[in-house]
């Protein structure tokens, strides 16, 4: 197909034509919106293979999709704040059946005030509802981790979140390559043909439960998400021998020499890699860990990253916060690396509201850290600096 | 910092307008010519004459930040009656570009301006009415400010721009690329030979 320019929610609904998904069932919100109006798009013109189908509210959405993957077909929706917020109860159910749903969560700032602000707690208040989460860092990459997460998701059984920051993303456009139908359909099979629910064979599924057996369930949906990076690295390597491109579950820069490693999600993490060379902090280098994998969060690679003896603080960028506690990034690595030497060294950098993370502020953050100011629990607030 | 030919733009226009439209041609015209470019809306939901902004961005890099434009190297102005010139010149740098949609005369500031960057103007409206680029008595100027702006940035030579926007115009194509053109030849600094104390 060559490269083009696309938008991160155009990339998005490329992919989804691409993967051939079934039924799509959303409801628009900023700035989801025009992805979701792509895919109806291409409908509308006989270009999309599956169903597109419009309902009153993003609860109707993620109810609908339950009931399609039931049946068996690939399914896929997209949204952003609010409208995931209101999918919450739904979110848990889709995880507890094990139905292969992928969809996309476009960043944006949970009211009340409104806001169009790309703050991270839209995704990470849904961090427990039993979904893979993949947060994206470039177009590019919003693309290929899409048309990755239909596999890793009906291999798994597993939901998948492929989230992304809104606008920042969602409405960038930049140079893309799209893949062509051929490797899309050879990395990503048909969906298989059996279906949990068939109207031959009558059943009741999720029916009421004991905790015997209740236990049970949870317990094997723990022990499957522990599974995910494996199967992920397997996926990987398949993705890269069809379309050249691969992406980490973590992804590390320049820590070989570092003093200082800034952790991060989303895309801050690439204006953070693209100054890493000129960020020399008081203390020596700095180097760049950034979390593509969030659920299941991916430990040992972490812990083995950041196993170097040169590194001597950790700086957690966090664009979220659970007021109360402080960001969520930053207490799930604090929670991690308990009794490694960067205990009680683990710097919190909070951008909540969507701060916008400049080579300035990052400068002023690393400079606050390096002098001890978010050490012991304390936060670093960007709005500060 | 990052790479030594990073180039940011940031374009003020009234909704409606075609800034966003004019930022996203000027990243084709920067990719058809080597570029790795970023173009992006500012954030927040367009309203038809309401103020809004779009941004480009474009280096032989393909790793660039993300964060918004605060100190853009050119910023370009659909509408000069729209805000206060202390508004559109935030942050442009010195040694930078400024271009404004304006007949000659009209400027709603001084040569002061012009003390240490480089000010052009185009008379957008009025080659968008003799090109036919009209459309509820309201011209459409988006193309001639485009136009202009590849001028003044240096991006590409006439048919080459014209060339890579083959097919991209939503409506229109024959009038815009014709007002493209214009905007590209008739654009010209103002305040040349301002004379500083």
């Amino acid at each position: 197909m060559g490269r083009k320019l696309l938008d991160g929610n155009q990339a998005a609904a490329l992919a989804v034509k691409l993967a051939r998904a079934q039924v799509v069932c959303a409801y628009p919100i900023t700035p989801q919106t025009s992805l979701v109006e792509s895919i109806a798009g291409m409908w509308a013109q006989g270009d999309f293979s599956g169903e597109y189908v419009s309902v009153e509210s993003e609860y109707s959405a993620l109810a609908y999709l339950i009931g399609a993957a039931y049946a068996g077909a690939r399914t896929f929706t997209a949204t952003s704040s609010q409208g995931l917020a209101y999918m919450h109860e739904l979110l848990h159910w889709a995880a507890g059946a094990r139905l292969p749903i992928v969809m996309v969560n476009a960043n944006r700032a949970l009211g009340a005030p409104w806001s169009l602000e790309p703050d991270h707690l839209d995704s990470l208040a849904q961090r427990d509802t039993g979904w893979i989460q993949f947060y994206c860092a470039a177009v590019q990459e919003i693309m290929d981790t899409l048309l990755f997460s239909f596999r890793l998701a009906e291999e798994t059984r597993l939901p998948c979140m492929v989230i992304y920051d809104g606008f920042v993303l969602s409405h960038t456009v930049e140079v893309v390559e799209p893949p062509l139908q051929k490797q899309a359909d050879a990395f990503l099979p048909a969906p298989p043909a059996k279906a949990a629910l068939q109207t031959e064979q009558p059943q009741n599924l999720q029916a009421v439960t004991s905790f015997q057996y209740l236990a049970r369930v949870f317990q094997e949906r723990h022990l499957d998400m522990l599974q995910v990076p494996r199967v992920a690295k397997k996926l990987t390597r398949e993705y890269a021998a069809i379309l050249g491109r691969s992406y980490p579950l973590v992804e590390a820069c320049g820590l070989k020499e570092a003093a200082t490693v800034v952790v991060a999600a989303g895309s801050a993490a690439q204006t953070i890699k693209s100054v890493l060379p000129a960020l020399n902090s008081p203390e020596g280098p700095t180097g760049l860990l950034r979390l593509r994998l969030f659920r299941p969060l991916p430990a040992e690679e972490i812990v083995s990253l950041l196993a170097r003896p040169h590194i001597q603080r950790v700086v957690v960028v966090d664009r979220d916060l659970s007021a109360g506690l402080g960001g969520i990034f930053a207490q799930e690595l604090r929670a991690l690396l308990q009794g490694s030497p960067f205990e009680g060294k683990i710097c919190e950098l909070n951008l909540a509201g969507g701060v916008d993370l400049t080579p300035q502020l990052l400068r002023r953050g690393l400079k606050a850290a390096a002098a001890g100011g978010g050490e012991q629990g304390r936060i670093i607030w960007g709005v500060d600096l | 910092m990052w790479a030594d030919d990073l180039v940011e733009v940031r374009i003020h226009g009234r909704g409606g307008q075609g800034a966003v439209l004019a930022a996203t041609l000027a990243a084709e015209v920067a990719f058809q010519n080597g570029y790795y470019p970023q173009a992006f809306p500012f954030f927040g939901a367009e309203r038809r004459g309401a103020p809004v902004a779009a941004f480009l961005r474009y280096s032989s890099s393909a790793l660039m930040p993300r964060c918004r434009i605060s100190d853009p190297f050119c910023v370009v102005v659909f509408d000069a009656a729209l805000l206060p010139p202390e508004t559109f010149l935030q942050g442009l740098q010195t040694g930078g570009l400024l271009l404004l949609n304006a007949k000659e005369g009209t400027l709603p500031f001084g040569p002061e301006v012009s003390r240490d960057r480089k000010v052009y103007i185009v008379d957008a409206a009025h080659i968008a009415a003799e090109c036919g680029l009209i459309i509820a008595e309201a011209p459409l100027i988006s193309s001639v400010m485009l136009g202009a702006l590849i001028r003044v940035l240096h991006l590409a030579p006439p048919e080459v721009f014209l060339e890579a926007l083959q097919g991209k115009f939503p409506q229109l194509e024959k009038e815009n690329l014709a007002g493209a053109r214009r905007g590209f030849l008739e654009v010209k600094e103002v305040f040349k030979d301002a004379i500083f104390q």
